[in-house]
C-alpha cells in the first residue's frame, strides 16, 4: 500500500509539475509579447519626442516630455496585446510610477475571465551623457515588471529593460 | 466430499467464505492460516466486488486525470509551436519593413509605395488572393526572377508582398525590373509603379495554390508559405491623423508604427472554429476566444526617427 501510495503521490506530483511549467512557459511568452509592445509604443513616443525636441526652440524639450509622461500630463494608451483586452480600451493608459505601486492591465469592472490579466509596474530613470551640459539628460532608463498572475502572485514577476535615447539632430 | 454437496453447499449459503474445507480454491492457494482451520478467514464475493469496484474507480479517475493532463500538454505544445511561428512570422515581416523605402517623387497619383489591407475576415473571398502588405526594399542577391522579366533590366529594389489566400499567409519577394522599351515615357521611367507591375505576379490563385501543394514544383518567385490556418490582421497607423483608417492605407509616406495581430490555429482548434464560425451566439463566441494561439505585435519603423537602441 505504502509503494501504491508513493507511486500515485509521484504521478500527480509529476503532473502537477508539468502543468506549472507548462504555465510558467506561456507567461514567458506573453510577458516578452507584453514589454514588447509597451517597449514599441514607447519607441514611438520617443521617436515624436525628438522630432519635437530637434524642431522646438525651447531647452530640453524632450527631458520636459517625458516627464509630462512620468507625471501623467500626457497619456499614453495601453497597446493592443493580443489576449488581452486593455489595448482596445482607451480609459487604460500606461502608467509610470516610482514607488512600489502596481497597475492594473485591466478594468476591474468589466474583466474578461478569458483574457490576460496581469499586474505591471513601469518605472523610468533620466541618465545623461557625460559630455552634455549640467542639468540636461539624453536618456531613459526603464524598466518594466510584469506579475503574470495578477491577485495571485503564484508565478514570479518577469522584468525587463530598455533605454530610450535623445540622439538630437539639427532642426 | 462429493461434488454434488458441494454445489449444494454453495447455493445455500452464497455468502460463506470460500476457504476452509468448502473452498474452491487447491489447497495450496488456500489463505495461509492453518490454525484458523474451520474460520472464515478468506475473502466474501462482496469484499472481492467491492475491491473490483473501488480498482475500477480509481484507475478512471487516474485515467481522466491522465487523459486531461495530456490533453494540456498537447494543447501547451501546439500553442507553444504556434507561438514561435507567429513570432518568426512577425520578425520576419519587421524586419523587412525595417528596409522599406519610398519614393515619393510624384504626389496624388495612382501608384504609391506602400499598400496596406487587412479586410475582416468575413469578407475574406474563396479562391481570391488578398494582398496585406506591399512595399519596396532594398534588392537581395537571392531573389529569384521570374522567366518574363529575365530580359528586364533589374533595378537595386525588390517589392515584398505579404499575402493571405485559403486562411493561410505567404510572403513574395518579385525583384522589380525595367523594361525600357515599354515603360519609358518621355525620357522617364516610371518608378512609382513598380509594386502595381510586381502585384500582377503575386496577385495569382495558381501560385498560392502550388504552395500549399507540397507535391507541387517550387515556384519560379521567391515565394514561400509562412503558416496556415492562420487570421491574420494588420493595421498601420499615422501620429495625429484625425480620421485613421488603417486597414486600409496607400501612401507614399510610411506609417509610424504597425500593429500586427495573428489567431493560428491547429488542426482541432481551426475544425471547430469553423464549425462555430457564422454562430453569434454568446456561448460560440467565448468559445472562439479560446480557440487557437493570439499574438500580437507592434512594429515602429525606425524612418519615424526612432531610437532602436536595445
Amino acid at each position: 500500500m505504502l509503494a501504491i501510495g508513493l507511486g500515485l503521490l509521484a504521478i500527480f506530483g509529476l503532473g502537477r509539475l508539468g502543468l506549472q511549467t507548462a504555465k510558467e512557459t506561456e507567461y514567458d511568452q506573453r510577458c516578452a509579447m507584453m514589454a514588447d509592445a509597451i517597449f514599441e509604443t514607447l519607441r514611438d513616443y520617443n521617436a515624436r519626442f525628438v522630432e519635437e525636441a530637434r524642431t522646438s526652440n525651447v531647452t530640453n524639450l524632450w527631458t520636459i516630455r517625458w516627464e509630462q509622461v512620468r507625471q501623467e500630463d500626457i497619456n499614453i494608451p495601453f497597446p493592443p496585446i493580443a489576449g488581452m483586452r486593455s489595448g482596445t480600451n482607451p480609459s487604460i493608459p500606461l502608467r509610470f510610477t516610482e514607488d512600489d505601486v502596481l497597475f492594473t492591465t485591466f478594468n476591474e469592472n468589466s474583466l474578461s475571465l478569458t483574457d490576460w490579466n496581469p499586474f505591471y509596474r513601469l518605472s523610468s530613470a533620466f541618465f545623461a551623457d557625460p559630455s552634455l551640459p549640467h542639468g540636461m539628460t539624453n536618456g531613459l532608463h526603464i524598466t518594466l515588471t510584469i506579475y503574470p498572475d495578477s491577485y495571485t502572485y503564484s508565478s514570479d514577476q518577469r522584468v525587463f529593460h530598455t533605454f530610450l535615447a535623445n540622439p538630437g539632430g539639427l532642426p | 466430499m462429493t461434488p454434488p454437496r458441494l454445489l449444494s453447499s454453495l447455493l445455500h449459503s452464497p455468502l460463506r467464505p470460500l476457504s476452509g474445507r468448502h473452498s474452491l480454491l487447491h489447497s495450496s492457494l488456500r489463505p495461509l492460516g492453518g490454525r484458523n482451520k474451520g474460520r472464515n478467514n478468506g475473502y466474501t464475493l462482496i469484499e472481492l466486488v467491492a475491491a473490483l469496484s473501488l480498482f475500477v474507480v480509481i484507475l478512471g479517475v487516474l485515467m481522466t486525470i491522465l487523459n486531461s493532463a495530456t490533453d494540456l500538454w498537447s494543447a501547451s505544445r501546439s500553442q507553444k509551436k504556434d507561438l514561435s511561428a507567429a513570432l518568426a512570422i512577425t520578425d520576419l515581416i519587421a524586419d523587412d519593413l525595417y528596409q522599406a523605402v519610398t519614393d515619393n517623387s510624384e504626389v496624388n497619383d495612382l501608384y504609391h509605395s506602400f499598400y496596406l489591407y487587412s479586410p475582416n475576415i468575413t469578407n475574406i473571398q474563396p479562391d481570391v488572393v488578398t494582398i496585406h502588405l506591399a512595399f519596396l526594399r532594398p534588392a537581395s542577391l537571392h531573389t529569384r526572377i521570374p522567366a518574363d522579366r529575365a530580359s528586364e533590366t533589374r533595378t537595386s529594389l525588390d517589392a515584398v508582398f505579404y499575402t493571405s489566400y485559403e486562411f493561410a499567409l505567404f510572403r513574395h519577394v518579385i525583384p522589380v525590373t525595367i523594361d525600357f522599351s515599354r515603360t519609358v515615357t518621355n525620357g522617364v521611367a516610371r518608378p512609382h509603379s513598380f509594386i502595381t507591375d510586381a502585384s500582377s505576379i503575386v496577385n495569382n490563385p495558381d501560385l498560392h495554390r502550388d504552395l500549399l501543394d507540397p507535391a507541387a514544383p517550387p515556384p519560379e518567385t521567391t515565394s514561400s508559405l509562412l503558416a496556415e490556418r492562420i487570421l491574420p490582421a494588420f493595421g498601420a497607423h499615422y501620429w495625429d491623423v484625425p480620421d485613421p483608417k488603417p486597414d486600409d492605407v496607400q501612401s507614399d509616406l510610411f506609417p509610424h508604427y504597425l500593429d500586427l495581430l495573428f489567431y493560428l490555429f491547429n488542426a482541432e482548434d481551426w475544425a471547430e472554429y469553423q464549425s462555430i464560425f457564422n454562430d453569434s451566439s454568446d456561448i460560440a463566441e467565448l468559445k472562439r476566444s479560446l480557440l487557437g494561439t493570439h499574438v500580437s505585435r507592434r512594429i515602429t519603423l525606425p524612418q519615424a526617427g526612432g531610437s532602436r537602441l536595445p
